[in-house]
């Protein structure tokens, strides 16, 4: 790598490191892995840096080594591992959600990542890249390696699982 | 709240990752990660091209025949002793691991006279420091793997600095081997510390269990990325998990200059990833950075110099940071264009610390210790080359 495209590189990863946290975080439901994927995600795209800067869609290309490093990590993890990390609480701005009790909003935030944790890979995933990234089926589907049909199917099997998720109708109930 | 529509998981998500506040970009150990990885490969590619050329000699002399069964490898062994209380040098554990011995101790790696800096060291080298207080995440206290060691292929090593009531360890090897580890006491720099640990094979470590001071079995099982020779983490350093969180212990400038009308400086910051030089170049440090990380060693006799290269827009600019004899008063730098400069050495976190800049195209030829009365410490001539 030159030093023109380590600059360039380097750009790249400022930029994206923020969204690929917080992809990361949405997929594993932990800080402290989501950076840690996040920088592995980033080590690969630099690797293959040629490629990844001059390929049609460069972010797809990092998030899909993301997903893939996400998944790998998910067939190897031990349940003492889920227990090992706690997402830390965030901070809260009640401004921002209309003058809401901060104190319940850290509760529901915990309880909606609880309910992501309680999906299969896959259907978090689908989750997490349609509704908080935005992304068509298409492109799910693309960084996925799966048909758009499999990501509707998926799809419609998380929502039905989130909405009997315990930590989702527990906190419905109150 | 209920999630019985597309929209309102939409806002929840958005909520809930998007507010989530977020450390800058690991520009440096995202580069290390990849440097690393690089050189990873390029070993595998080095050793497979060294069995395809020793097969083919083999052929060579041999000519075509019956294959043969190749002779079994000894299978990995691990042994773990564990003083009653730490020996005089601060032991806390020692064995073999595949016939090679080893040692880890809590030692100071301050220089005489100054501020206290425990760590523990493998071998007497290596050294990782110890956390003032615990890290968050883990039940157990703060761990820290060095990932396989270059010197040692196929070894890693582990330390754990427990809780307080934190007791009865039990670590399972990915080769299938179960120790049973003993917290012993250890007081360095004044501080008590409760330590244990112990060598593994190249398989890794799959769980570590013990029993909280509440009696609940409270166990953590390793990222298998810190033990796979594929993944970016950097070997030869340790990793102290989780790391991302503890700030640093000490911290401090130990140079600056110029370099052919560029303005730099030169920050050393001990803490969880080792003994960390960065160079800023520029003013603010706005026309670039560059830094390494290396194991925190016991303080030199002579000096331990990093080469730190920076791709300037003139050409390539080599620092040469590192930690000096404690007796150092000043430096002089011999230069490859026939300057000579003289230094004055600086102390971070209770260690003496000196730092040479060189330009584009010169080279730094010699490096002279001097202590308070003028006698010469020591001197360098074969200095470390930048990669």
């Amino acid at each position: 790598m030159n030093a023109q495209d380590r600059e360039q590189f380097r750009e790249f990863m400022v930029s994206r490191w923020p969204d690929l946290v917080r992809l990361a975080y949405g997929l594993t439901g932990d800080r402290w892995l989501a950076e840690d994927l996040a920088q592995t995600a980033l080590a690969g795209a630099c690797a293959a840096w040629w490629r990844v800067s001059r390929a049609e869609d460069p972010d797809a290309y990092v998030r899909r080594i993301l997903i893939n490093a996400s998944h790998r990590r998910f067939r190897r993890r031990r349940p003492a591992e889920q227990t090992g990390t706690l997402p830390q609480a965030r901070s809260t701005d009640p401004a921002a959600d209309h003058g809401a009790d901060p104190a319940a909003l850290a509760d529901q935030r915990s309880d909606l990542i609880t309910a992501l944790r309680g999906l299969p890979p896959r259907q978090r995933a689908v989750i997490v890249l349609r509704y908080w990234g935005d992304l068509s089926d298409a492109q799910v589907s693309a960084l996925l390696g799966c048909s758009e049909g499999t990501v509707r199917s998926q799809t419609w099997r998380a929502l039905a699982k989130l909405r009997v998720s315990p930590a989702l109708v527990d906190e419905d109930s109150q | 709240m209920k999630l019985t529509d597309e929209a309102e998981l939409r806002r929840r998500l958005h909520q809930e990752l998007d507010l989530a506040e977020l450390p800058p970009a690991p520009v440096d150990a995202v580069f290390r990660r990849y440097r690393v990885a690089r050189a990873r490969r390029l070993a595998a590619i080095t050793s497979g091209v060294a069995v395809v050329a020793a097969a083919l000699g083999v052929l060579a002399v041999h000519g075509p025949g019956p294959a043969k069964v190749p002779a079994g490898r000894p299978q990995p062994s691990t042994t773990l002793n564990q003083p009653n209380r730490a020996d005089s040098g601060g032991v806390f554990a020692s064995g073999t691991i595949n016939g090679a011995k080893w040692w880890l101790a809590a030692v100071n790696l301050a220089d005489p006279g100054y501020r206290c800096l425990p760590a523990v060291v493998l071998d007497g080298h290596s050294g990782d420091l110890l956390q003032p207080g615990f890290l968050p995440g883990l039940a157990l206290g703060n761990i820290a793997f060095l990932a396989v060691n270059p010197g040692r292929p196929g070894i890693g090593f582990a330390f754990l600095q427990l809780r307080p009531g934190v007791t009865g360890l039990i670590a399972d090897l990915g080769d299938g081997t179960r120790l049973g580890l003993r917290p012993i006491a250890v007081t360095v720099c004044g501080q008590r510390f409760r330590l244990a640990g112990f060598g593994y094979p190249r398989q890794g470590v799959t769980e570590i269990t013990a029993r909280s001071a509440q009696g609940r079995q409270i166990g953590y099982a390793p990222l298998a990325g810190i033990f796979n020779p594929d993944s970016p983490f950097q070997y030869g350093s340790w990793i102290n998990v989780p790391g991302g969180v503890a700030g640093p212990i000490a911290s401090g400038y130990i140079g600056s200059g110029r370099i052919g009308g560029t303005s730099w400086r030169m920050l050393v910051t001990l803490g969880p990833d080792g003994e960390c030089f960065s160079a800023q170049v520029g003013p603010t440090g706005g026309l670039g950075a560059a830094s390494v990380c290396v194991p925190v060693d016991v303080p030199p006799l002579g000096v331990s110099l990093v080469p730190l290269p920076f791709a300037s827009p003139t050409g390539v600019l080599i620092w040469y940071p590192g930690a000096v004899n404690a007796r150092t008063a000043y430096l002089l730098a011999r230069l490859s264009n026939g300057t000579a400069t003289r230094l004055a050495p600086a102390v971070v976190g209770g260690r003496k610390y000196a730092v040479v800049g060189v330009g584009a195209g010169v080279k730094l030829t010699r490096l002279t210790l001097y202590d308070a009365s003028g006698r010469v410490l020591a001197e360098v001539t074969s200095i470390p080359q930048a990669q």
